[in-house]
């Protein structure tokens, strides 16, 4: 892509940790003003790679070259030139942000002249400078990980190295992040960044796949797309979880169907064919596809199905694969269904009506009624910050609230927090296990905390070991695991004891899209036999799993419905979805232009908001020639829940904006 | 290849300071606990004992057991509570803890007495409390010989050899404390152990919180070199530090009127070398275990105990065996409370004290090296 | 009821996982109180004997002589210098060579002879006030002594009342028999108090006290959970202590043994009480530390462990009665030195017990609503 000599270079980068290689044998190169994404499972080594090339781990063997400083040897001349935002919060919860951008500026040596300026030109950008005298620990989520960038940026680096820089950040706040990374780009910055949303990765320059720490494949997402060799049948139905199932099951020419968002994704040598058989298949269980189109693959397709071959025979067939926890959840989840009609009064699971939390003056939940019935995953969407944590604690007997009634699984909130907390299972935001015990020890804790005890826990650990794919690594502590895997174990941790409501806060933060997979497989399992799921998620396709899905926003839900009529009914204007080699250079220029509302990168292309289509359409394609990109594939599509969320939580900002202007 | 860069320094000094100041309870705390300490020792702790809460079963019951009792009475060591008519009794007070001193004069005291014939009292002292037996019993044995006085004098003066002279009289003088009070003692030996607290408190947790937090990933990637980590984050506890030394010289000053003969110069700039030994022996211990709660308990136990015990603070070094009183040269705290104890109460000066401020100096340099020596800017 | 057994039962293996995996931990919490008694044990003795001591006797009599002899017989002062004039001895005294200057005046047999008093100073270093007191009483001592032979020496015929003096409980007078239990009680209390503290602000820190609260557990479980471990390894530490001071101290427990762990037990159980109360309010492991530190500071110097209780001002002395180690010191004294029974420490067991409670309410209290 670029012809200039790469900035950083990896040559045969190896590190062990005992017996385990985590990467093994790594080589890449990223050139300035390029983009490099590595993606992989969980524990493929992303971190370890990272490290290494940030100068602050030892390096086994091979070599790098990192803003012309050589690695192993010069480890103090890479750390003037990078920057590095590991995956855990790196700055001082009880420093303001003004103080903590101080603290880097200092240490990374940035003058004092014109400091400021570069200061506030950065708050400015990443819409942070209202909230300089705020210590960042009371930040949401989003915002500090855009504080954590700025910290990085404040020396203006050659490189910049990110470990999943937008975990656990909502989209809106993702937009954010990556239209400053681009600015970056344009400077000539490097960036090599790990991420687990597979949807970033297409906006990359190149693309890394890492797997047991070796890289499987690499070169433009477009390259790596065109890898797979054939096209991918696309059937899009609601129903999209069941069809999986029964497509699975009957079609014989599947090399694999995976879920995505509304859509199922179909691997086979001749996409025509399948497509017909599929849709007799469909026909025949009652369920009529909205669409049935033969597509390109995208990098998550490529990503799944690299991995499963990779994975070699045997252990990998996917349908199998994915579906394995299932004879266990299904047979275990028995109980609660046959438990759950008798124990619950009532249709409801979860019933709340005007529930609201106070916390001094600041209201974090707003008069928030809704009701679930058994069965149910319902999703509870919202920026960082919105209540969604709040809500949930709520509903888990944790937190009293302040005013408002609920009943979760019939027990009133108010009056008996302990009947609730018998029945539900809760996995929490922050890592929840002990890190100084190891897999098995955790698991017998949380299950022996529920009364499990002897044959059933037996039986229970030995599900939760192979749910979480821990199976041989029982007596691994819990600290020694990757980020994805921790979240698998206490997962299972949290659903040990089989309880008819289970509530999620972002189960999914951080994990590789093939564990996601099979988070979802468990989570269809246990709603299909009758259990309630509560789930909060920042991955906008995860949201189209769901039943049901609430949009929260500032304490308040704006929006409640299905996933399909939220994106049919919510917004009144057209989406296009704009396929060109490289969205981002036009990104600025399409978002200026009149009748266009709004313009963001989504995977490989850019989702467009307007109000009238057909003029829109060519003054987009005047643009696209002006940077030489002729006949771009651009079409009015339905909108994706990321769209429906962003321009949800705009118009709600602009009728906020409004009504402060009014009191004003 | 780059060296020291002050600006670095400095970023890592402000932003401890910051913790410092925004976790305002554990700065209360840091603060509060040495005025409290020196108000404690100044006001409610005294070693010299008085008033030791007697017993007596005298079964003579006469003037000159009553004189001998007069004696005990009179004297400020002694507070007889208890007159008792049993050995039962007696028994149960000391048994309780009522009594540390059970006195028993015998039926036939006087008559003995006035026959010139060796008697005998006898007194018991509650063992379980050795030091404090120790003295009483001494107060009691001087009473003793006091009496045995009165009734050689008398019996000169009966016999017509005139007033009996010729005595030694021993002339006690405690040399640089007159009073003997053991406040003067005791109060700069707090500086030394509220010194060692603070560290073993603050600077423990700085490294091994940032490691716990994941901050410190953060921050090895930046260019910052181990010194300007290391003495960025010892100089805002230095402070805090120096403060606390100020308080307490002003209080024991100016409160407790403990005198400081010697220089107040010397007097800072040993708290000040100490000092610098404590934190970075807490930093390095942080960056060593790496975990909170260890970094805490091992400083603590191996700083407070020590200080307090080890160091001649309470307990006199030349009393103790020969193994434990080696084991002493290995606490700072040591030198520091001979040279705290030179420059108050001897007014001495380097030239006596020099051997004591060369181990201290040491000692610093000692911790200050295994800190950065210790100290790495890897993940492992 | 089984089902919250289980549960607890849960909580305790965890906590003893966390406690034991890490070597350096289990070094902290089991070796580290063993052998801080056993130096600590041997450091705090306050028998003091073999005074360093000058003497300066520019008389060079028999008379002289036989007094510096009186000095040396009792074994308590060690004649390192003999000098003939002052200056020297000061000297030594400012560099802490002599502890004791005992000066006899030029005219010391003389004077003696012509049957005028005669004054002998003893200088003692007044930098270790306990020390000197008991240099001080020795001084006088000898001088009684001396005197009394002068005086029998002129009154042929006189009774002498002899002070038969006997320590009970220690006849030794030893003061390992007084500062053992107290350390046994101090590094009890450290522990206690501060790990557990520390323990549970650690669960706030990262988050695995919320999904642990979710669960069906009590609070009352989970405190359950979260103090029994450290008091079980404190009964554990304490044996080993007592077995460690019996072996290198002789020191048995002269009363009844079930009584005294039933009353550790009680004290035990105040400290985590008091724990609970320090972590329910500290935010940082570092507050809970200071806190703690905070508490367990005047409990041991207000117990009366190195200071009579008797001696403090009033007002201190009635604050003592707050005091758990205090009562606990009694108690140890009580059973483990004397040997009495627990008709003789009633009041220290009441209100030993009555404390404990109290923190344990408060903190339940306090604890299940900051839960919240």
């Amino acid at each position: 892509m670029n012809d200039s000599p790469p900035i950083l270079e990896a040559r045969g980068l190896t590190r062990r940790f005992g017996d385990l290689t985590a990467v093994d044998n790594l080589s890449l190169s990223v050139g300035r003003g390029e983009i490099y994404g590595l993606v992989g499972p969980d524990g493929a080594g992303k971190s370890t790679a990272l490290r290494m090339l940030a100068g602050i781990l030892t390096i086994t063997g091979g070599e790098a070259q990192v803003a012309g400083c050589g690695l192993p040897g010069n480890e103090t001349g890479v750390k003037n030139h990078i920057a590095y935002m590991s995956q855990r919060f790196g700055l001082y919860p009880d420093l303001t942000v003004a103080e903590n951008v101080d603290f880097y500026a200092d240490l990374y040596g940035a003058p004092r002249k014109g400091r400021q300026e570069r200061v506030d030109e950065l708050l400015d950008f990443s819409n942070m400078r209202p909230f300089r005298k705020r210590q960042a620990g009371k930040l949401s989520g989003g915002m500090k990980q855009k504080l954590q960038l700025v910290c990085a940026l404040i020396h203006t680096p050659e490189v910049l190295l990110l470990d999943e820089p937008t975990n656990g950040v909502d989209p809106v706040s993702r937009r954010d992040f990556w239209r400053i990374l681009y600015r970056l780009l344009g400077q000539g910055v490097a960036i090599l960044v790990t991420t687990a949303y597979l949807d970033e990765a297409e906006r990359c320059s190149r693309v890394g796949l890492l797997n047991q720490g070796r890289l499987l494949a690499e070169g433009t997402p477009g390259e790596i797309r065109r890898s797979m060799g054939t096209d991918i049948l696309a059937v899009r139905t609601p129903r999209a979880w069941e069809a999986s199932r029964i497509l699975r099951r009957g079609l014989a020419g599947a090399r694999s169907v995976d879920v995505f968002g509304d859509t199922l994704h179909v691997v086979g040598d001749d996409p025509e064919a399948l497509g017909q058989e599929a849709s007799r298949l469909l026909a025949d269980q009652g369920i009529t596809p909205d669409s049935l189109r033969s597509i390109s693959p995208t990098l998550e397709d490529v990503f799944i199905h690299t991995l499963d071959t990779s994975r070699g025979p045997g252990a990998a067939d996917p349908p199998e694969s994915a579906g394995e926890p299932l004879p266990a959840s299904s047979e275990t989840a028995e109980e609660p269904r046959s438990a759950s009609p008798a124990a619950l009064p009532g249709p409801w699971s979860v019933e709340v009506q005007d529930l609201s939390r106070r916390f001094g003056d600041f209201t974090a939940v707003d008069r928030v009624s809704f009701t679930v019935p058994p069965g149910e995953i319902f999703g509870f969407l919202g920026p960082n910050g919105a209540g969604k944590s709040t809500t949930i604690r709520m509903l888990c007997g944790l937190l009293p609230p302040s005013s408002g009634t609920g009943r979760v699984a019939g027990f009133d909130l108010s009056v008996d927090p302990e009947g609730v907390k018998r029945s539900i299972g809760y996995m929490s935001q922050r890592f929840s296990l002990y890190e100084d015990l190891t897999v098995a020890e955790n698991i017998r804790f949380y299950g022996g905390i529920y009364g499990l005890s002897g044959r059933r826990m037996e039986e229970r650990q030995a599900w939760a070991v192979a749910m979480a794919g821990l199976d041989g690594r029982e007596d691994d502590l819990t600290s020694l695991l990757a980020g994805g895997w921790k979240q698998r174990l206490a997962l299972a941790c949290a659903i040990l004891h089989e309880p008819p409501i289970v509530f999620l806060d972002e189960p999914t933060s951080g994990v590789d899209p093939l564990s996601r997979r099979r988070f979802w497989d468990i989570i269809h399992g246990m709603a299909g036999a009758g259990v309630t799921v509560f789930v909060t998620t920042h991955y906008m396709e995860e949201a189209e799993y769901c039943h049901r899905v609430a949009l929260i926003y500032q304490g308040r839900i704006i929006a409640l419905d299905t996933p399909r009529r939220l994106k049919t009914t919510l917004t009144e204007e057209t989406i296009l979805d704009v396929r060109c080699p490289r969205p981002q250079d036009v990104l600025d220029q399409v978002a200026a232009l009149a009748g266009v509302s709004d313009a963001a990168l989504f995977g490989a292309g850019l989702h467009v908001r307007v109000n009238d289509p057909e003029t829109a359409r060519d003054r987009i394609r005047d643009v696209l020639r002006q940077h030489g990109f002729e006949d771009c594939p651009m079409q009015a599509i339905l909108p994706s829940m990321e769209d429906v969320f962003v321009s949800m939580i705009e118009s709600e900002d602009r009728r906020g904006g409004l009504l402060a202007g009014k009191g004003a | 290849m780059e060296g020291f860069v002050y600006r670095r320094f400095a970023a890592v000094a402000k932003k401890e300071f910051l913790h410092v100041i925004r976790d305002w309870r554990s700065l209360v705390l840091a603060i509060a606990i040495p005025i409290f300490l020196i108000s404690l020792f100044g006001w409610a702790l005294n070693m010299d004992l008085t008033d030791v809460p007697t017993a007596v079963w005298d079964q003579s019951r006469t003037p000159e057991s009553r004189e001998l009792l007069s004696l005990f009475e009179g004297s400020p060591y002694f507070s007889v509570d208890h007159h008792v008519d049993s050995f039962r009794q007696l028994r149960s007070l000391v048994d309780k803890g009522s009594a540390m001193v059970a006195l028993t004069i015998s039926s036939d005291f006087a008559d003995r007495v006035r026959a010139g014939k060796d008697t005998e009292i006898q007194a018991v002292v509650d063992g379980s409390d050795a030091n404090n037996a120790n003295l009483a019993l001494g107060y009691v044995t001087a009473v003793g010989h006091i009496y045995n006085a009165r009734l050689a004098v008398a019996a000169t003066r009966s016999r017509g050899l005139g007033d009996p002279k010729a005595l030694v009289t021993l002339e006690p003088r405690a040399w640089y404390n007159p009073d003997l009070k053991s406040k003067n003692v005791v109060i700069p030996g707090i500086i030394a152990l509220v010194m060692v607290v603070l560290a073993a408190m603050l600077t423990s947790v700085t490294v091994a919180r940032e490691w716990e937090t994941g901050t410190m990933e953060r921050l090895i990637s930046t260019p910052i070199r181990v010194p300007e980590l290391v003495l960025g984050k010892v100089v805002p506890y230095f402070v805090v530090g120096m403060t606390d030394v100020a308080i307490s010289v002003f209080m024991s000053r100016f409160i407790f009127h403990v005198p400081i003969r010697g220089s107040l110069g010397l007097l800072f700039a040993a708290s000040a070398v100490f000092l610098a030994g404590a934190l970075f022996l807490g930093l390095f211990l942080s960056i060593a275990l790496k975990t909170q709660v260890l970094a805490n308990q091992i400083a603590l136990f191996s700083g407070y105990l020590p200080t307090l015990f080890l160091s001649g603070f309470v307990f006199g070094i030349h009393n103790m065996p020969q193994a434990i009183q080696a084991l002493t040269y290995v606490v700072p705290a040591r030198y520091f409370i001979a040279m705290l104890r030179g420059i108050y109460l001897k007014g001495v000066g380097l030239e006596v004290l020099w051997a004591d401020a060369l181990l201290l100096a040491l000692y610093a340099a000692l911790m200050i090296f295994l800190a950065h020596r210790k100290m790495k800017l890897m993940l492992d | 009821m089984k089902a919250a057994l289980l549960r607890i039962k849960q909580m305790l293996v965890k906590e003893f996982l966390q406690m034991f995996r890490d070597p350096r931990m289990r070094a902290v919490v089991l070796v580290m109180p063993l052998v801080q008694l056993t130096v600590m044990a041997f450091a705090l003795t306050t028998d003091v004997k073999d005074i360093r001591t000058a003497v300066v006797d520019p008389d060079n009599t028999p008379e002289s002589r036989r007094l510096v002899s009186e000095f040396t017989a009792g074994g308590y002062f060690h004649v390192t210098h003999a000098l003939t004039s002052f200056p020297g001895a000061a000297k030594l005294l400012d560099a802490g060579d002599v502890l004791a200057v005992i000066r006899i005046p030029r005219n010391f047999a003389s004077d003696l002879r012509a049957g005028r008093s005669v004054r002998v100073q003893v200088l003692a270093d007044g930098v270790m006030a306990n020390d000197t007191a008991i240099t001080v009483n020795y001084a006088n001592r000898v001088a009684a002594r001396f005197n009394e032979g002068l005086m029998a020496g002129r009154v042929a015929v006189l009774g002498q009342v002899e002070v038969r003096t006997r320590g009970w409980y220690n006849p030794n007078l030893e003061s390992k028999f007084y500062f053992v239990p107290g350390l046994i009680a101090v590094m009890l209390m450290l522990i206690g108090l501060v790990l557990t503290s520390m323990g549970i602000v650690r669960e706030k820190e990262i988050g695995t006290i919320e999904q642990v609260l979710v669960t069906p557990i009590r609070r009352t479980e989970f405190i359950l959970g979260k103090t029994l471990p450290f008091l079980i390894t404190g009964y554990i530490t304490m044996t080993m202590m007592f077995v460690i001071s019996r072996i290198l101290f002789g020191i048995v427990i002269h009363g009844s043994a079930p009584l005294l762990y039933l009353l550790a037990g009680v004290f035990m159980l105040g400290n985590l009480g008091l724990a609970l109360l320090v972590s329910v309010t500290a935010k940082t492991q570092q507050q809970a530390l200071l806190t703690a530190f905070f508490i367990m500071v005047p409990a041991v110097l207000l117990s009366g462990f190195i200071f009579p209780i008797h001696n403090m001002p009033q007002v201190v002395q009635i604050a003592t009665l707050a005091n758990p180690m205090r009562w606990f010191l009694e108690i140890l004294r009580g059973l483990v030195v004397k040997g009495v029974g627990p008709g003789d420490i009633l009041p220290a067991m009441a209100a030993q017990t009555a404390l404990a409670t109290g923190f344990l309410i408060l903190a339940v209290a306090k604890f299940r609503k900051t839960l919240e």
